[in-house]
């Protein structure tokens, strides 16, 4: 067949087949030499990498567990620094305790509750102490450090102001208590000196 | 449409039909015949160029001298059947070198020629995005001689068909393969090969005028 003669030259010839053979057979390649040249290397690169992949695959792991590592030492000290700075930085609000330790009766020498308080030296003593268990506090619990930092930035001129009118209000009162007190005490004094025989087993 | 079918059809690898046509057409060439004995395969179904293959990378570089003998025609025909011919020559010894260069890359060495074909047609595509309009002028001026000439323009009408069509006549009528050979060398199964060359045929010929056999 002539299928047969273009599928492997077997069978009855086609004389078109033929024809384009003899035509084409001028461009048909003639066999050169190859020439390799000598520093030319077959399969060095493959060895070369199988040799080292383990190795590679080991440091490789070692690494991104060091670096991982780093960074996750880095955050932690991030996150332990940042509450300590938003208590330094001067834009935000902040609530000074010295000034309303001042405001206060036992701090005020000229106030009528002063020689009431009973242990005024040992309240100062204590003050800066809880003033640190304040700060490790708010160093180990950076949430509640932030909400106290978001809570003072929150805080507007009108609630200041009503905080400084309940003060005084509140002061007001305690001066005249402490007035009050004050006229009951010169009172039973008075009277002690009116009557000191007959209430002698009384003071004695 | 036809690159696809072609690229699929390099993906369908008939080992047992390659080991057996290759193995004749080592004892058709004298030069391969003498080769042949030394080429003990280690498993039964591994072919002649696999062991070549596994002996260059053994270290053995004279082999690659057999594997260029061999594949030599068909990568010639590839790189004929997509560029001008003046060109041919010496991108068929690139392509070797290059194949030689990374021939650890080569997964499979049973399919060293699909591999090698693929890469003559990459250089190919390449060669034309490259430099087009130079390809007319040299292959104008080096058509010199009438039968070469009758041969070129014979050759420019296989170019105008489809790709898949033109690569198996180029290998056929040009390199004198036959179509169980070309399947082998170029991975392609012998089914589709069939179908190439009598499809590319029927086209030639309406093309050249010749009357349907």
């Amino acid at each position: 067949m002539k299928d047969d003669y273009l599928w492997d030259r077997t069978g009855e010839p086609d004389p078109d087949i033929q024809q384009l053979e003899e035509i084409l057979g001028a461009l048909r390649y003639q066999p050169q030499p190859l020439e390799i040249p000598a520093g030319l290397r077959v399969g060095s690169e493959r060895s070369f990498f199988r040799r080292l992949a383990p190795r590679l695959a080991v440091a490789a792991t070692i690494v991104m567990l060091l670096l991982g590592l780093g960074l996750w030492l880095g955050l932690q000290r991030l996150q332990r620094s940042q509450p300590q700075q938003i208590v330094k930085n001067p834009d935000t609000p902040q609530v000074k305790p010295n000034t309303v330790a001042k405001s206060s009766p036992d701090e005020n020498p000229n106030s009528p509750l002063a020689e009431l308080s009973p242990e005024p030296k040992r309240k100062r003593i204590d003050e800066p102490r809880r003033h640190r268990v304040n700060q490790t506090l708010a160093a180990g619990n950076t949430n509640r450090g932030r909400n106290a930092a978001v809570n003072n930035q929150q805080l507007t001129a009108q609630q200041l102001q009503e905080g400084e009118a309940a003060k005084d209000k509140l002061m007001l009162a305690l001066r005249v208590a402490s007035a009050k007190l004050n006229f009951a005490q010169r009172k039973t004094q008075d009277l002690n000196q009116r009557e000191p025989v007959h209430n002698q087993h009384k003071i004695g | 449409m036809y690159e696809l079918e072609a690229t699929a059809d390099v993906l369908v690898m008939t080992g047992q039909g390659k080991a057996s046509i290759d193995r004749r057409h080592l004892e058709v060439a004298p030069a391969a015949a003498a080769v042949a004995p030394k080429l003990e395969p280690i498993e039964s179904h591994e072919s002649p160029e696999s062991v070549l293959v596994r002996r260059i990378l053994a270290g053995d570089r004279d082999m690659f001298g057999r594997l260029y003998e061999l594949y030599a025609p068909l990568v010639h025909g590839v790189l004929l059947a997509r560029m001008p011919r003046s060109e041919v020559e010496d991108v068929v010894q690139d392509i070797f070198l290059h194949a030689l260069r990374k021939l650890h890359t080569l997964r499979n060495a049973n399919a060293f020629g699909a591999w090698i074909a693929m890469i003559a047609r990459n250089r190919a595509m390449d060669f034309h995005r490259r430099s087009h309009e130079t390809v007319e002028i040299t292959e104008n001026l080096k058509s010199s001689d009438s039968s070469e000439s009758k041969a070129e323009e014979v050759l420019a009408i296989i170019r105008t068909l489809p790709d898949a069509y033109r690569e198996t006549l180029v290998l056929r009528l040009v390199e004198g393969m036959t179509g169980p050979e070309i399947a082998t060398r170029t991975g392609l199964t012998a089914a589709s090969v069939r179908v190439n060359l009598h499809r590319g045929m029927k086209l030639l010929r309406t093309k050249l005028g010749f009357k349907e056999g």
